[in-house]
Parts: C-alpha cells; structure tokens; sequence
C-alpha cells in the first residue's frame, strides 16, 4: 500500500481535555514523531507539502489544529502558554512521549514555550520565522484577521520578498497548498484568528527583567532558520534566539522573508535532516 | 595513488608576482574554478585543516597561499589589507587563473572581501569564516580578553590557539585538540611559524580595516553581488559574532551559519559538517 502523504492524509481526530483534535499523520514510522506546530490563522492545509512531505519521507511527520483552529473543537487560546498546554495533551493522546518539533512564526513561540515548560516533552527543536519572547519589533500592530480575506495576497506579501526570484518561489507555493483537492480542514474563524493575534502581541511584550531569561532553559538541540528580510519577525530576533538559546545553530537565507524554509526547501530540508539525525 | 590527503603530501610551490615570490600548494580536481584559501592572523598553510581542503580536493582545485612575508613567502607582511589583496590579485593572474572562488578565514575573510572589491570579474563565490565587514563591530582592536591570550606568558601556541579559536566547554576544547592533531598530520614541507613583523603588520591591517568610516558604512558590501556563504561561532571574541550577522544583511546574496558552543574556529570544530557544506555551496548551480 502506497504510504500516505501530505495530500492523501486523512484528517483525523482525537479527544482529550474536552478538546476534538483535528490531525493528519503521515510518513516513515519507526523514529521520533516530527510534530508541526503551526503559524497564525492557518489549518492544515496551509502547511508547505514540499517540507511536510519531504520530511515523511524519513519520519513520521504529524500536523494538527490547535483549540478552535480549523477542524479542531474548543475556544482558541489567547496566549501563547495557553495554547502549549494543549499541545502536551495532543502529544499524550496518540502516545507520543517525546516529539521533534517544527514550529513556523506562532508555532516557533509554541515550539519555545513547550520546551521550557515540558522539557521532556521534547527531543529536538526547529525553529522557522520565529522570534524570543520580547524579542526586537515584535508589536505586530499589522496582525489582523482582515487578512485572511486575501490570503494569496497576504502570502506573497509577507512570506516571500518583492525580488523576482523570491516571487518565483511563492507562486508554486500557494498552487502546492492546493494539491490536497479532497477532505480538506474547515477554515479559520475570524474569532480564531483574533486570539492567536492577541497571544502572538503578549509574546512579544518585553519583560521588565531578564529579557531572554527564558531561552537559557532550553538546551535542547536548535536549529534555527530565518529570512534575512523577514517583514513579520525582523531577522535579528533569529540571532538573539541562537546567542542565547545554549545550543542552537542558525541558518539564514538571503532574499528571503517569513517562509524562507519554503523558499529554500530543498537546502532546509538537508540542512533539517542532518539535524534531526545528528 | 590516493588523492584523499592531498592537503599532507602536495608540495610547496612558489610564484613570482614581480619582485617577491609567494609560497602555495595546488591540489585536486581540475576542471572547476579553483577555490583560493586564506589564513588568520599569523597563520601559515600548515593551518589549514585537511577536512576542508582534502573533501573540497575532491571537487575542484585547491590553492593555498602564503601572504607575503609569511612562512616562506618572500618580503615583509603588508600592514593593509587592499595591498594584501592585491598581492593577491597578482599571484591569481600569474598562474593564468580566469575565475576563482575565495574561502578566507578571519583576516583572510577580510583579504577575500577586499579581492572581490578590487578584481569583482575574477571571482565567482566566496566563503567567508569568523570575520567581518570594514568598520564592522568591535573590529579596531582586540579585546582585552584576547591580548592576554595573545600574550600570555609561560604558554604555548596551541594552547593559546586553543584558547582563542574555540569555546570553554569540554567538546569545544576536544575539537580544537583534533583540528591541531589534523593539521600537524602533514609532515612535508612545513612551513616556519610567521616572523614576529607579520603579527605587528596584521595588527596595523586589522586595525585600519576595523576603523569606523564616517559615512556609508557599509557601502561597500553592497557591491558584492557574488553569492556568498559566512560561517562564524556562536561566541567569536577575536571578530565578535554579530559582524558575521552584519555581513549576511548587507551582502547582497549572503548565507549565514551560525554553530552553537563555539568561537572564531567553529568550522575546525564542525569540521566534516563544514567541509560538506562548503562543498554543497561550492558546487551549487
């Protein structure tokens, strides 16, 4: 039997804490589940299948709704320590007792949080267009959920750069997201949305004391990737995050803005593999 | 015969750039650019680590060289980059080379940007490792962290190097004592230890390079079109980490790796991984 992919997944679902899970579940079983933690306002089917894939093809890869979000039941947190407990949950429920983890924007302030708060949770960490709590610029007065009325627009605009090469790369990534043609997940509630944006600016509010304090209790193994004109999360919360963090390797791509991971995919997925293998 | 370690068995050779005459080694693949490498501070070719240059050996050809005054290159080290890197602009054109790539490690990463800016139509990539811009951050002088090193009584020099290429943890510490066991592998040829007026003229270089200009600070890295890979350590405290951040955003095609618990030689430390790397970007379309 063929094994299933990004776009022959079925979504399945899983209840634990009074909350349905709307998952997908695909690739090479045997090693650390590789668990996807995803970016503001998006389901499933918003994931890149050219890394969700390209990651199957070694591991098990696994995607999932938070509270609220897409196929998932409950109310949508409004904090980002808020919606990492659920994760735990998530985690439990299929049996998983320690996961690698690939947190994209929102999902890489999830990914942090899930770290140093659930330690063992945890066996190894990517990070992609993310930024430290408090970290430099992150008011994100732009964030709405009027965003998702365009959301083509909204992806050339602030995941790829305005250069012809990355625009190149952005168009073929809005068609690939479309590939999945069946059992797609339900949108995003503009009420969703406003809560992931409201943990999204409580991320970023800089602390009184100890600005970075939280990174120094993350010693799992990093790997952190970023664009060097990123217009969500300003590519230097990328360097603060492995200057501080105690193991983390950093990789930063020219031209590119929030999805350079999906711009660069093929690099990042050598790059990710060695990690995750290493 | 093997050409595996070419890095320990090719010989020294010697070319004429009018009126002094630079010590190099040739090895490897021909029918590629070759790939020019330049040492750190009072660095001689026995530095070079044959984890890189024997892997990149495999693809194209590697050329070594010995500024001018260092270990058996003729003359007296030049106390500016530009006319370091014209010397070795020189020596390139000398052996006929149309197009090269550059790897240059510290103020060797210095001496490569300034040969792209003064030769932009012999170059094709360059990697740059534990180095910085022209009046980049912290660039006018060491530290006094790093001059105690430098001048610590009663040590060695590989201690001293250990101390300044490498992090305090105990992996950190083992992989700079394997980078020393690699690189004293080569047993031919080896070349004297740079003569105490390369250090001073290095230091005058350094010093003019790290000099904060009064406008367009950066300037100059903008007109570095040629795609580029820097490399650095979480913690360099001879070129401090966040000029290898400043590079990867002003170079206009620039990739930036940073490696965690590690210094100024995280690609000793990461050697394999590095080598493979390099080779990747080398080799990319």
């Amino acid at each position: 039997m063929p094994q299933d992919t990004h776009e022959t997944a079925p979504t399945r679902f899983v209840e634990v804490g009074g909350i349905r899970f709307a998952y997908r579940r695909f690739g090479r079983r045997g090693g650390t589940s590789l668990l996807l933690l995803n970016y503001f306002a998006a389901n499933l089917d918003k994931w890149d299948p050219k890394v969700t894939n390209g990651f199957a093809t070694d591991r098990d890869v696994i995607l999932f709704d938070y509270p609220g979000i897409g196929g998932s039941s409950g109310e949508t947190p409004s904090t980002v320590t808020a919606l990492t407990n659920p994760c735990v949950g998530f985690c439990r429920a299929l049996g998983l007792t320690r996961v690698d983890v690939l947190g994209f924007s929102l999902g890489g302030m999830i990914a942090q949080q899930l770290a140093a708060d659930h330690p063992d949770v945890v066996r190894r960490i990517i990070l992609s267009g993310t930024g430290p709590r408090g970290g430099e610029g992150m008011v994100f007065e732009d964030l709405s959920a009027d965003e998702l009325d365009d959301e083509a627009d909204l992806i050339m605009n602030v995941f790829f750069t305005q250069s012809e090469p990355s625009k190149a790369a952005g168009r073929p990534f809005i068609e690939r997201t479309k590939l999945r043609a069946e059992n797609r997940d339900a949108p995003v509630s503009k009420q969703a949305a406003l809560a992931e944006a409201a943990a999204i600016r409580e991320w970023g509010v800089i602390p009184q004391t100890d600005r970075f304090a939280m990174l120094s209790k993350i010693h799992h193994p990093t790997l952190i990737v970023h664009g060097s004109k990123d217009v969500v999360i300003i590519p230097i919360n990328a360097f603060l995050l492995a200057q501080h963090l105690p193991s983390a390797q950093l990789i930063m791509y020219p031209d590119a803005s929030h999805a350079a991971y999906s711009q660069y995919a093929e690099n990042f997925l050598e790059n990710a593999r060695l990690f995750l293998s290493g | 015969m093997s050409n595996v370690n070419l890095n320990e068995t090719a010989p020294t050779q010697f070319q004429d750039i009018g009126g002094v005459s630079l010590a190099y080694r040739h090895f490897g693949k021909e029918g590629a650019p070759p790939v020019v490498c330049f040492q750190h501070f009072t660095g001689t070719m026995n530095n070079f680590d044959p984890n890189h240059t024997n892997r990149l050996a495999q693809d194209r050809p590697v050329i070594l060289v010995d500024y001018r005054g260092v270990g058996r290159s003729g003359g007296e080290m030049p106390d500016s980059i530009p006319a370091t890197a014209a010397d070795i602009i020189a020596f390139v054109r000398a052996l006929g080379l149309k197009e090269i790539d550059l790897f240059g490690f510290s103020i060797g990463g210095m001496v490569a940007q300034q040969v792209v800016l003064d030769a932009p139509q012999l170059v094709r990539r360059v990697l740059l490792a534990g180095t910085g811009p022209s009046g980049g951050e912290g660039m006018q002088e060491f530290t006094r962290e790093v001059m105690e090193i430098v001048n610590r009584p009663n040590s060695t020099e590989q201690e001293r190097t250990l101390d300044l290429f490498f992090s305090k943890s105990p992996t950190s510490y083992a992989a700079g004592k394997a980078w020393l066991k690699r690189i004293a592998a080569r047993k031919l040829d080896r070349e004297p230890e740079a003569k105490p007026q390369v250090g001073e003229a290095q230091l005058v270089a350094l010093a003019k390079w790290g000099a904060i200009p009064a406008t367009d600070r950066y300037g100059d890295l903008k007109k570095i079109k040629q795609r580029t890979l820097v490399v650095n350590g979480k913690n360099d405290i001879m070129v401090p980490t966040i000029n290898s951040y400043i590079l990867q955003q002003h170079l206009p095609d620039a990739r930036l790796i940073l490696c965690p618990d590690s210094g100024h030689g995280s690609h000793f430390q990461f050697s394999e991984e590095f080598a493979e790397e390099a080779a990747r970007f080398f080799a990319a379309p």
